[in-house]
Parts: structure tokens; sequence; C-alpha cells
């Protein structure tokens, strides 16, 4: 911990126990030293943590219990920890830690979460299977990935998530808007993630659409995603939507593919979905485009990179949102629940200054506005090129085109076996 | 004292009695020390090999879906992925022939010549750490802006098509798996008394003539043994095609075991194409541990 960090924590702390007043935490925390940022994030706990001491009991899902203040803390110190599979985040450590002080704030208890990451999370929902299978509890408890493994997951003959949305425990996923909600099951904690096209726009202007990738100054020069993950569907989908074609009629979809295989495969250097290896090709100069997220082009960018750009495709971009559950027989509900709250949060949505986060792995935290309420919360700092980078609201329902998940769920399986198929793999 | 041979017997034979008594026979004893090591492999090795096996036999595997026996993963296996497995065969054979043309002369420098050999031999293991770490490693010397990018540049090297190639790949294989070539054909050398060299030499032998007469035969199963078992590692290879691969190298079998089974949920396929990995790697150690007589000492 920083010393910084120990006298905001020592502060919040004094503030909570000692019930002092607005201006008394302002005067405490330039006592300490502290910046005007920090005394801010600081009034920002202490207000959490007061909130929740007043609150009356709530209806917990999952347990099925209404819980006083006590019963929580009560089960979160015999839960202990929690365990979040998720992506590989530059401020993974960082979200750890801020986790894990917003439970010893909030709640006066020291957990640990444990943070698994994952650039092919597809794994995570066979080791599901296999413990549900085995008996055995899942060794995560809250999946935050693609919203199409939510879709998978349902579609098993056996229940392998947790219904528990609305819960008392989660009250910020009810701020999310209705797109994002898929109660009882889960609620999305991205608005605007969306497969497609990175590139440099200096070295490859031409691009324009998902059909440009066949152009031959190309050649060697494009890594796309291995076929299989939502990364190489949603690409998929949009050299569909690109060349007019539906991908839920069969035949167009197929036709989407064989341009895939037959126009845009003969340009690929490799086939990843590592996006460190992207990173230095692109700024080493080894390609100038490469199929991943739209994250990427923004993280790039916002970590000096000037000429790194998404390609928004003007035949529309389909949206792959993360989305958060918890899977069937959790062995840490409460816990569970109050990760899933605490990430729609003001402070996990946007995260403020006092975590110390460089604009790049910012932005890479910072997945759009989820409704209403957080449009407030965009920083001074990015105000003004915010919405060069994400969409707005009205945008969300206009550039960018929803997924039939069950319908991907169903098919995606054929698309990437003659897709790999196609392409030798 | 000394004892009459007679006397020895006599006394061997009441010891062995009072064994007998006490443990039983000496076969039952020797069962039963072998008994935790076999309950271990029964458990953790064959058990899961045979659930593996019946996985394969399945289509549409899920882990909630009532099993459907069929044998059409073993038929996609040698229609469908014939290329892969070639690409496997081929990228390994490769690398354990480049392991052995750098490996010999290594592996004798190493007995005959060098002074500091338990350093060299520690150094040599480094590879061992993992091939992960050898293919970032590579990954990044071969980056246009990595360490060796502006000698690339002004050697007027178009890096990226080295990155992604056979060649990457090949090289990052041989090294990994360069130990082992090298202390079995090591071992095997270390076996061939020098006196018979000196004596090809002084019989007026050149040193090509001494090492097709002398040195290959008598480290013939040392070589056999090294390739083999470079041939075995490198038929499981995953890290290096993956990230230094063009796609045609990323088609080996463990990658496509990989996607098929957790990218895309095809368990019953991932696990015919696991069952033709492991057969394939079975065998080459089958037959090298049978060649390795001598050089392993077994």
């Amino acid at each position: 911990m920083t010393g910084e960090n120990a006298r905001l924590s020592a502060l919040v702390s004094e503030a909570i126990e000692s019930r002092l007043s607005r201006r008394e935490i302002v005067r405490r925390g330039a006592a300490l030293g502290l910046a005007g940022s920090a005394i801010s994030a600081a009034l920002t706990r202490i207000e959490r943590a007061t909130a929740a001491a007043q609150d009356g009991p709530v209806q917990v899902s999952i347990v099925n219990q209404e819980m006083t203040r006590d019963d929580i803390i009560a089960a979160i110190q015999a839960e202990g920890e929690v365990n979040v599979g998720n992506w590989t985040y530059t401020a993974n450590d960082t979200l750890i830690a801020q986790f894990q002080q917003y439970v010893s704030d909030t709640y006066g208890v020291d957990i640990t979460l444990n943070y698994q990451a994952s650039q092919a999370p597809s794994t995570y929902i066979t080791n599901l299977y296999t413990a549900l299978q085995s008996g055995n509890p899942p060794s995560l408890d809250v999946m935050a990935i693609e919203e199409n493994f939510l879709a998978e997951a349902l579609s098993q003959p056996e229940p392998v998530a947790e219904e528990f949305l609305p819960s008392g425990l989660v009250p910020n996923a009810e701020r999310t808007l209705e797109m994002f909600q898929q109660f009882p099951y889960g609620v999305g904690f991205q608005a605007s993630a969306t497969p497609g096209i990175v590139f440099d726009r200096e070295r490859a202007p031409f691009i324009e659409n998902y059909t440009d990738l066949a152009d031959e100054r190309l050649r060697q020069r494009l890594t796309m995603p291995l076929p299989g993950d939502i990364t190489s569907g949603g690409i998929l989908m949009g050299i569909a939507a690109a060349l007019d074609l539906d991908y839920q009629v069969s035949a167009e979809m197929t036709e989407a593919i064989d341009f895939a295989i037959e126009a845009i495969h003969p340009n690929v250097l490799q086939y990843t979905t590592d996006s460190a290896t992207m990173q230095q090709l692109l700024r080493g100069g080894v390609v100038d485009a490469v199929g991943f997220w739209n994250s990427l082009a923004r993280m790039e960018f916002l970590n000096g990179q000037a000429n790194t750009a998404f390609m928004l495709a003007p035949s529309g971009q389909f949206l792959a949102n993360g989305y958060m559950w918890i899977p069937k027989g959790t062995p840490h509900p409460v816990l569970a629940q109050i990760f899933v709250d605490w990430r729609l949060s003001d402070e996990a949505q946007f995260p403020p200054e006092s975590w110390g986060l460089e604009p790049g792995p910012w932005a890479e935290l910072n997945e759009g506005i989820l409704g209403e309420s957080y449009a407030e919360l965009i920083p001074e700092w990015f105000a003004e090129d915010y919405f060069t980078y994400y969409p707005t609201i009205e945008q969300l329902s206009t550039s960018y085109r929803s997924v039939d998940w069950d319908y991907y769920a169903e098919h995606v399986g054929e698309w990437m076996d003659y897709y790999a198929q196609g392409i030798g793999q | 004292m000394t004892h009459a041979p007679a006397e020895v017997a006599i006394e061997y034979h009441i010891a062995e009695s009072e064994a007998r008594r006490r443990f039983g026979s000496p076969r039952l004893k020797g069962l039963a020390l072998l008994a935790p090591a076999v309950v271990v492999a029964v458990l953790f090795s064959l058990i899961p090999l045979a659930y593996l096996f019946q996985v394969s036999l399945t289509q549409d595997s899920s882990f909630f879906f009532t099993a459907q026996y069929t044998l059409d993963n073993y038929r996609e296996v040698f229609s469908r992925y014939r290329s892969a497995i070639v690409v496997t065969v081929y990228l390994a054979a490769m690398a354990s022939l480049i392991d052995l043309v750098f490996g010999y002369p290594f592996a004798y420098i190493l007995v005959r010549k060098i002074r500091y050999r338990e350093f060299v031999r520690t150094m040599m293991t480094f590879p061992l750490f993992g091939p992960l770490y050898l293919a970032f490693g590579l990954f990044y010397i071969l980056l246009p802006n990595g360490p060796l990018g502006p000698l690339f540049t002004m050697l007027d090297i178009n890096v990226a098509q080295y990155l992604f190639s056979q060649a990457a790949v090949l090289f990052s294989m041989a090294v990994f798996t360069f130990p082992f070539m090298v202390m079995n054909i090591g071992a095997a050398l270390s076996n061939v008394d020098p006196m018979l060299e000196e004596a090809a030499k002084t019989l007026g032998a050149k040193p090509w003539q001494t090492f097709v007469r002398v040195l290959f035969p008598l480290s013939w199963s040392g070589i056999v043994a090294g390739f083999l078992m470079c041939l075995g590692w490198n038929l499981g290879v995953f890290a290096q095609p993956q990230l230094l691969g063009s796609p045609a190298e990323q088609a080996v079998l463990s990658i496509q075991m990989f996607n098929k089974g957790l990218v895309q949920f095809n368990y019953g396929l991932a696990a015919a194409l696991g069952i033709l990995l492991m057969v394939m790697a079975f065998a080459v150690t089958w037959i090298s541990l049978r060649f390795s007589r001598g050089a392993l000492g077994a």
C-alpha cells in the first residue's frame, strides 16, 4: 500500500469510527497531507460505508434470506473470499486491491478476492460443467465474461447459473439500461464492447469496412482471431453484415464465411487472440490491422499510439458485452453479489484518480455508459474526447446491433467448424 | 572372523526363512511395496485415460447430455485432420533432427573436451524451464521494435517473415528439446572408452572414419533414444506454433485439440485428437525405452 493510500484508509476508518462531519473530514484529510482527489475519494468511501450501516434489512438472493447489516457482515466473515473469472486486464491488481478495500471500508471485514484472468474464458465454462457434473462446488463465484457464454450456460439441460436478480445486495444492477439486464441470471458490466478491426490509420487508411480486409495491400499484414470464440464469431457476423447478408440465414452465413476463407485468409499473417502480441505487432509495424475488440484501439490511443483506431463498420457492429453471472452452487453467494454490485458502482465503472490508473488501463476498465445515471461520471480529463471513443446511449441502439444469443449458441459450432476447416485448422 | 561357504549358506537360509515367516514371500513383499504406486497410477492416470477414451467415443458430448456412442470422431480425425497429423509429425521430426545435428557434436565436446562440465550442463538445462518462455523470448527478439530490430532493419531483413514462420517454430522447438538429445547421446558417449578412439587414430583412421566406424555405432542407442525422446516431446508442441507459427504451423494437433475442446466445446472430437496424440507419444516413448538400453542404463 502506498503512503497516500495508507493515510486515506486511516482517514476513512477514523471518520467512520468518530462519526466526523464532512467539513471535519476535509480538514483532517488536509492535515494528513492528502490531495483534493484523495479526500474526495475518502468522502465517497465514507458515504458508502455510512449508507450501508444505516440501511435496514435487505432481501438477499441465493441464500433467500432477509439479512440485516450484522447478518451480512457475519456471512462475509464466514465466506472470507470470492473468486471471479474475468479477462487479463492491465489493471487487475488494482481491481483486486480496490474491491478488498471496499469490503473492508464498508463492512469492516478483510476478505480475499481471487481474480482469474484469461483471454480464453471458455475454459471457465468447461471447468464449471466439470465441477457441477462431479457434484463439486464451482471454482468461480462470479463469471464476468462475454454474453454468449451466459447464453451457452443457460442452454444446458441442467441449471448452471443462479437466479439472483433483482437482489437487495445488488441495487446497482437496476441502474443499468434494460438492454443490459438479463434478470434473473445476469447483468452487463460493459456497454459498448464489440469485436472488430483495430488498425493503423496511417499505414492502412483504406480500411473502412470488413470487406476491405480482402485488399491485397494487407497481404500478410493482418492478424485474425482463432476460430472458435466470440471474438471471431463477432467478426464473422460483421463480415456478413458488410456483405449485406444475414447471419441468421444459414446459406448467407456460409457465404460470409466463404468470403473470410477465400478473400481474407490469404492476407492473414497469424491467428491470435493475445492482445499483448497484437499490440507489439501493431506498434512494431509488422501488421497494419488486427481482428480483436474495440477496447484495444482505445487503450493504444490513450497510450500514445495516435494512429491506432477502431473501424466502426458502417454496416453495423455487433455488441458482445461482458455479463456478470453467478454459477449454480457457489460457496460464496453473499460476496459474489457484493462484487457484482461493486463492479457496477460509480467508482468501478469510472475509476477515480485515487486509483492511480493511467489513461490506457482506465479505458480498458471503462466500457461505456451502462445507464443514464452514469453519464455524469465522465471524468474531466476525458470529457472532450469521450464520445469519440465511446457511443452515446442513443448510438448504442442505432450504430450497434445486438445479437440473438440463443441463435448464436445454437449455430456457432457449425460456423466455427466450417471456418476452421476452410483455413486449415 | 571368517565363515566357510556352507556355514554362510545355512545362516542365509535361516535368515531368509525368518524374513519369510515375518513378511510372507518376497514376491508378496514386492507387490505390497508396488501397491501405492499402482494405486496412484490407476487413480490418477488410467481412470482419467479410460474416461478420455469414453468421451472420445461420444458425439455432441456435453457434461450434461446422455452420451451417444459413435466412431465418427475417429473417422473425422483420420480424414479431416490427416494434414494436421502430417504437420505435427513433420515439425516434431525436423526439430528432433536439428537437435541431433547440433546435439551430437555438443555432447561429444561436453563428454570429452570441456573442463567446467557441470556448469555447462546446468546452463544447457535452461530451455527445460518452459517452451512458453522460449517462444515469448524469440518473439520479442524478432520484433522490429525488439532488441535486434535495428540490426534487422540495417540488414534490410523483413522480420515478419521469420517471426511467424516454420523456421522460427522449428528453432524454438529444437532449443527446447536440445537438452534431451545431448543428455542421451552424452550418456552413450561416456560409455565409449576413449582408448578406442586412440586405437583407431593409432591405426591410421581419419577423424571421420573414427566417427563412422567407432563412435557412431557405439553411441547408436543414445542417438535413437535421444531422437525418439525429442520426437515424443515435440509431438505435443503447443506454445511455439501458437506464438511463432503461421497459420500452417498453427494446425498442429495440440492446438486443434485445445480449440475443439476448450473453445468450441466439442469435447468428443477433442478427446479423440488427444487419444491419437497420446498413442503417438506412447509409441515413441516405448520405442525410445527399448532402444535406450545402455544409454539410460536400463
